[in-house]
């Protein structure tokens, strides 16, 4: 008997973590079930608040939309907001639902930046009312988008020079052509161990060479990113198919494979600093931050050289620059709490966040472009 | 050379060894300094990164820890930003990774050894269990996408709580049953033929036996297992943890269960992505944080051991 009393304190110790778990378990089943209805009540009751009266496309139409809002229905307005893709537009958007839930505490934000194509796929899937692109969208996505039930609005909301970066100690790289890239970093440069190993291909394509002995080490975004396809089709996709035409290249592969390939642009940065002849190229956001040790090659477009600045960029001087995009599922761009985001994100204010997480401001034009996208519901490509 | 088996070899074997000196065992002193290199390298190792992870953190670890712990993330600036999104994300999601876990995986490692026993059936089950264990957790993460988030997400409400918890429920399910196999087969079998012998049935030698004499050992294995799961960072962000801007607007503590969520691991992927060197001190800090966490885990896990240990 003695024996048996702390056995039984044991299996009765087991059996109430078991049954705590499973009433925990049927809790969250329930609470399941009774959120459902409480959120779609929740909609209801915000559909019928005045929060859109204006369509016509102006910033200060935008602008007095979400001042409205501001003033109407502060405390009503609620919902949830999720928005995922581009890691590189992500710091955008967190600034701007960073300002816009302090005015709107009642809508929830989810914010996450896997990548311009896992953006466009989880809106395939119709798991997100918005999601970020750093590129414009594929026709490909596109047509499993539509194909899915579901029109988008495009909107630019700002523009990334690509950097082509190097250590700050190499003295020996001012400016690249795209030729010189070309011959660096592209496919027919499988193998090339050394600047100099590109010097035969950079004069048959007319760069500027000839380049010194100095290990070429080259750094830079896998195939997953939006700044690996903008690289491409920027700097290196005309020269490359010359070179295809002209057989002497890969119908199939632009950038050579032999390089340190990553995710992390952290650790592109930290490769590129460490290795006094590398090569390699990142986002002008990050590259900008971490002038003090890698340095900001000037690229030769065909009209010079330029340096990669907020101004060389807007104005489309540098060769190297990309619109950052978001995209709405238009189903979805009436709901009261996407819109005031929305209708913020272009407001004046919305846009200043642009430049605060690193990047550039659109032209007047093409943001006029936006708002007008976004007042009409305009769907499909429209840039 | 003496032959070993007269014994007149063997005495005077033993008289050689006798009369080595302590030096003379070359190979044993070259193994034990082997062996103590490998321990002081493989310590050393964690003290080094326990050491640089507490230097590299100490600005936020030393200065605004509170509020550290306290703030959810703000894209502001490292400063802003805090843990506390990371923190209840992580308890939450290992509650729910708890719940569909444990009671699933102790009843497979029962019925297998108690039940099936040394059946064909329960072998091959057995060895798909430890291949499962050994699979890389970013296909867990797949599988989640593609089950939990997607499938089922009218019960998940898409990428929530609950849908990244029962993802990594499913990767901590092998290590559960694994574990909770072993325990009930180390209950000597001496003990269930006593209580068959006294004419205890079935369920009574189980309930009041055996389950109590592995109890320790299910429940150890059990909170290891929930302590890696606080660790995963590659399958919650595939299944759509937030790795940006996370508010809960006025959802309450339920309705967070099936919203969006964040998680410490994914935090500090995030912290460490991002330009500048302040953020680093965040990723740093928030390593020491996870550590302190999954510490006092495994500290509960020691002492359950301790509290319900029984020797034979």
């Amino acid at each position: 008997m003695q024996k048996i009393s702390p056995n039984r304190r044991g299996t009765k110790l087991l059996l109430a973590l078991l049954t705590s778990f499973a009433l925990i378990a049927a809790a969250c089943g329930s609470d399941d079930s009774s959120e459902a209805d409480g959120g779609t009540a929740g909609a209801a009751a915000t559909t019928a608040a005045p929060a859109d009266d204006d369509s016509s496309g102006t910033a200060s139409a935008a602008a007095t939309t979400a001042a409205t809002a501001d003033d109407d229905d502060d405390m009503s307005l609620s919902g949830s907001i999720s928005v995922t893709g581009s890691s590189t537009v992500e710091p955008v958007t967190n600034l701007v639902a960073e300002a816009f839930a302090d005015e709107h505490p009642g809508v929830a934000f989810s914010v996450a930046g896997p990548g311009s194509g896992d953006g466009h796929k989880a809106a395939c899937a119709g798991e997100v009312p918005i999601w970020n692109s750093s590129r414009q969208i594929k026709d490909s996505e596109a047509e499993c988008i539509n194909g899915a039930g579901i029109e988008f609005i495009e909107l630019r909301v700002g523009i990334d020079g690509i950097s082509v970066i190097t250590a700050a100690a190499n003295d020996t790289v001012d400016c690249l052509s795209f030729e010189d890239l070309y011959s660096l970093i592209g496919d027919e440069a499988i193998g090339f161990q050394k600047w100099s190993d590109a010097n035969d291909l950079n004069a048959e394509l007319g760069g500027s060479g000839p380049f010194g002995d100095g290990a070429l080490e080259i750094f830079a975004p896998g195939e997953e990113s939006g700044t690996f396809d903008s690289f491409i089709e920027i700097a290196l996709e005309d020269v490359w198919e010359g070179r295809v035409e002209e057989g002497h290249a890969d119908e199939n592969f632009a950038v050579r494979p032999d390089y340190n390939a990553s995710a992390n642009d952290n650790v592109i940065i930290d490769g590129i600093a460490g290795n006094e002849h590398s090569l390699g190229w990142v986002g002008f956001a990050f590259a900008d931050a971490n002038r003090d040790v890698v340095k900001l090659v000037e690229i030769d477009g065909g009209d010079g050289c330029v340096s990669p600045t907020p101004e060389t960029i807007a104005s489309a001087e540098f060769p190297i620059a990309r619109f950052l995009y978001t995209y709405i599922d238009a189903a979805q761009a009436s709901d009261p709490a996407i819109k005031a985001f929305v209708d913020f994100m272009l407001s004046d204010e919305g846009q200043t966040y642009v430049v605060e997480a690193g990047y550039v401001n659109l032209d007047p034009a093409d943001l006029a472009q936006s708002r007008s996208n976004w007042s009409n519901l305009t769907t499909g490509m429209t840039f | 050379m003496s032959v070993l088996t007269t014994p007149a070899g063997i005495a005077a074997d033993a008289a050689d060894v006798l009369r080595r000196r302590p030096g003379a065992d070359i190979a044993g002193a070259v193994f034990r300094w082997l062996l103590i290199g490998a321990t002081v390298f493989a310590t050393g190792f964690l003290g080094v990164l326990l050491a640089v992870m507490i230097v590299d953190g100490w600005d936020v670890l030393s200065g605004n820890l509170w509020y550290f712990l306290t703030n959810g993330f703000s894209q502001r600036s490292a400063a802003e930003s805090g843990v506390s999104q990371g923190i209840i994300g992580s308890l939450q999601v290992a509650l729910v990774t708890g719940v569909f876990a444990v009671p699933i995986g102790v009843a497979t490692a029962i019925y297998l050894v108690e039940y099936a026993q040394d059946s064909r059936f329960a072998r091959i089950v057995e060895l798909n269990i430890r291949n499962l264990a050994g699979v890389p957790s970013i296909v867990y993460g797949l599988l989640g996408l593609a089950v939990f988030v997607q499938t089922i997400d009218r019960f998940t409400k898409g990428a929530s709580v609950i849908a990244g918890g029962m993802t990594l429920a499913a990767l901590v399910l092998p290590i559960i049953v694994i574990t909770s196999v072993e325990a009930l087969k180390a209950v000597p079998d001496s003990l269930r033929e006593a209580a068959y012998g006294v004419g205890a049935t079935k369920w009574e030698v189980l309930s009041r036996q055996v389950l109590p004499a592995a109890l320790s050992t299910i429940l150890t294995g059990t909170v290891l297992a929930l302590a890696r799961a606080l660790g995963e960072a590659a399958p919650l962000i595939l299944v759509g943890a937030a790795t940006g801007f996370l508010s809960f607007g006025d959802a309450n503590m339920f309705e967070t269960f099936t919203g969006p969520y964040t998680a410490l691991p994914v935090q500090i992927f995030n912290f460490a992505r991002l330009p500048g060197a302040d953020w680093g001190v965040n990723a740093a800090a928030a390593s020491v944080v996870i550590l302190v966490l999954v510490l006092a885990v495994n500290g509960l896990a020691i002492y359950l051991r301790n509290r319900f240990e029984k020797q034979w």
